[in-house]
């Protein structure tokens, strides 16, 4: 017992410790995590009738209509394109606002609150609320842009319209999110290195360049991947704000499946389109992980 | 940089601020002003920007067309347990991953780590089913475990930062003087970590309120539904003007108002435990 804590020698008593302290939250994990994915595979070969809990083997015959089904395509394609327009959007935007805040003035106390506000917030009353102020008739953010340009439109009726109108509420929610970090990042920077390279003779674009980027980039790597995977999960807003429409044009995969699993109890399809968002989330994770780790080396 | 430079500087730098206050600010003022705005006057075209009436009628109508205190406790017992089972769970495998070195620990540390990257929904069904099977559906404890477990790999990463920023000599010191295992656990180290334990706790509390997709897929009936499925079945409902904008947006400011009073007492300790993540 009395060399519990001690580093240098890994008794079995200790591991035996950490064993106990690890299992619970592992078994938890493998639960409702290992446990499912394994068993959604297995599904997505089966036609199953949920009503009398039959399954019979079909071979890869979801996959074939999956590869076949339009809605799936057009799906796929929105998902990709949710995540990494809303990922460049905020990202560029959270730059913004982080070094805004960075500077000294009397408010950023406030600031710091406001970042938080849109975070804590349920997404669903985003995704509501936006609807509401998206309304072709009533909406406020409608009738703002009427204002401004001479252009009413119904944003939510037109396909790109829709998509767009709910990369707009995503980046709204969470780019304070990221300039909250990035503005850590950016306080985290010795001030001493921007008055050395002041006295070299810097110039401001070259301490943003050699300073503050270098600084910056591990977590814009960190926030980048971490949104990428979150990001192809995404199902609140898409619930909330469109219910997939107009037509299928903003039915993200999480929406699909779960169409397909509550609305037309199709769990085998629905586990076949799983295994697939499973593949896209594995793909474009391994991708921007090596993306990011080259652009990393390059900075 | 002279003086003129610095004050158009700081000119700039106000107006951007308030750009960025009203962009953020603004549908909340629109959220809260369409709650207490009577119904015939939310429908206008254009709509009324700064209206002169007010009433409480709208969270009076709202409460009446859903079980809404049954709701608010589901809210509160569901969001409460889950984040006080992962934080527990949480502190126990971060404090052995921080403090006990043995093969295989990174590893199993990864793992943790990669199952973030699992999309909820690729989990529902199987864990649907078997719900159905053992009687946890319609069960708010069912709906604590997905929760739980969903929020515990990040709440195991930003401990392990805290812990590790502890030094081991006091356990250690303990240790020497013959402290058993559980007593260094709870009455030293425990102590030592509250506040991060405390700021996990309001984290995945607000997550857990926030959470729409596993009510909804594994709760049926007033028993286990929370407020976000409340919000989506009076979204259901269709007037002569389309949703029921203004039941809705009074089920939003109540569903906001705890959020953002957290928000506010615990700004400086979330933004802590939020920016460990990503900073190191």
């Amino acid at each position: 017992m009395a060399n519990f804590v001690n580093l240098q020698k890994a008794s079995r008593r200790k591991i035996y410790y950490a064993i106990v302290l690890i299992l619970p939250a592992l078994v938890l994990r493998l639960f409702t995590s290992l446990y499912p994915v394994v068993y959604t595979i297995y599904l997505s070969f089966f036609r199953v009738n949920p009503i009398i809990g039959a399954h019979t083997y079909a071979g890869l015959a979801n996959f074939q209509k999956m590869s076949a089904d339009l809605v799936v395509r057009e799906s796929i394609m929105f998902t990709v394109f949710f995540t990494f327009v809303s990922i460049a959007f905020q990202t560029a935007l959270g730059l913004l606002v982080a070094l805004l805040l960075n500077k000294r003035f009397a408010l950023r106390y406030f600031a710091r609150t406001i970042n938080l506000i849109p975070w804590a917030i349920p997404m669903i009353v985003v995704a509501l609320g936006f609807r509401w102020m998206f309304d072709g008739e009533y909406g406020i953010i409608t009738d703002l842009i009427a204002r401004f340009t001479g252009l009413r439109f119904a944003w939510l009726v037109d396909p790109w319209g829709a998509r767009w109108a709910i990369v707009l509420a995503n980046v709204w929610k969470n780019t304070p999110f990221v300039a909250m970090l990035l503005l850590a990042g950016l306080q985290s920077v010795p001030l001493e290195l921007y008055e050395a390279a002041r006295v070299d003779g810097a110039s401001g674009w070259h301490c943003f360049r050699y300073i503050t980027i270098p600084f910056l980039s591990p977590i814009v790597i960190t926030t980048v991947l971490f949104f990428t995977v979150w990001y192809l999960a995404t199902f609140d807003i898409v619930y909330g704000m469109t219910g997939g429409g107009p037509g299928f044009s903003t039915a993200i995969m999480s929406y699909k499946i779960y169409q397909e699993t509550f609305s037309h109890m199709n769990f085998g399809y629905a586990s076949a389109i799983s295994v697939a968002l499973l593949f896209l989330v594995g793909i474009l994770g391994t991708i921007v992980l090596f993306i990011s780790r080259k652009f990393e080396i390059l900075l | 940089m002279n003086l003129e430079g610095s004050r158009t500087n700081l000119v700039t730098t106000y107006v951007l601020f308030c750009v960025y206050v009203f962009i953020t600010i603004f549908p909340f003022y629109w959220i809260f002003i369409s709650s207490v705005t009577p119904k015939h006057k939310l429908f206008s075209i254009p709509p009324l920007y700064f209206p002169s009436y007010f009433t409480a009628e709208n969270f009076v109508r709202m409460a009446g067309n859903i079980p809404f205190s049954a709701y608010l406790r589901n809210s509160l017992v569901f969001a409460l347990s889950s984040s006080a089972v992962s934080v527990f769970l949480s502190f126990l495998a971060a404090y052995a991953f921080a403090r006990i070195r043995f093969r295989g620990s990174n590893v199993l540390l990864l793992l943790f780590l990669l199952s973030i990257a699992l999309p909820p929904i690729t989990t529902v069904i199987p864990l649907y089913e078997l719900y159905g099977r053992v009687g946890l559906l319609n069960k708010i404890e069912g709906m604590v475990i997905a929760m739980s477990s969903l929020i515990t790999p990040f709440t195991i990463w930003i401990l392990i930062s805290f812990i590790k920023q502890v030094p081991a000599e006091i356990e250690e010191a303990a240790a020497i003087d013959g402290a058993g295992f559980l007593h260094i656990l709870f009455r030293i180290a425990f102590p030592l970590i509250v506040p991060a334990v405390g700021t996990m706790f309001v984290i995945n509390f607000i997550t857990g309120w926030n959470e729409l997709l596993y009510p909804l897929v594994f709760a049926v009936d007033a028993r286990s539904k929370t407020l976000t499925v409340g919000l989506t079945e009076v979204a259901l409902e269709s007037t002569a003007y389309g949703k029921p904008w203004d039941l809705m947006s009074a089920l939003s400011v109540v569903m906001i108002i705890p959020v953002i009073v957290l928000v506010i007492i615990f700004q400086r300790t979330i933004v802590e435990g939020l920016t460990r993540g990503a900073i190191k």
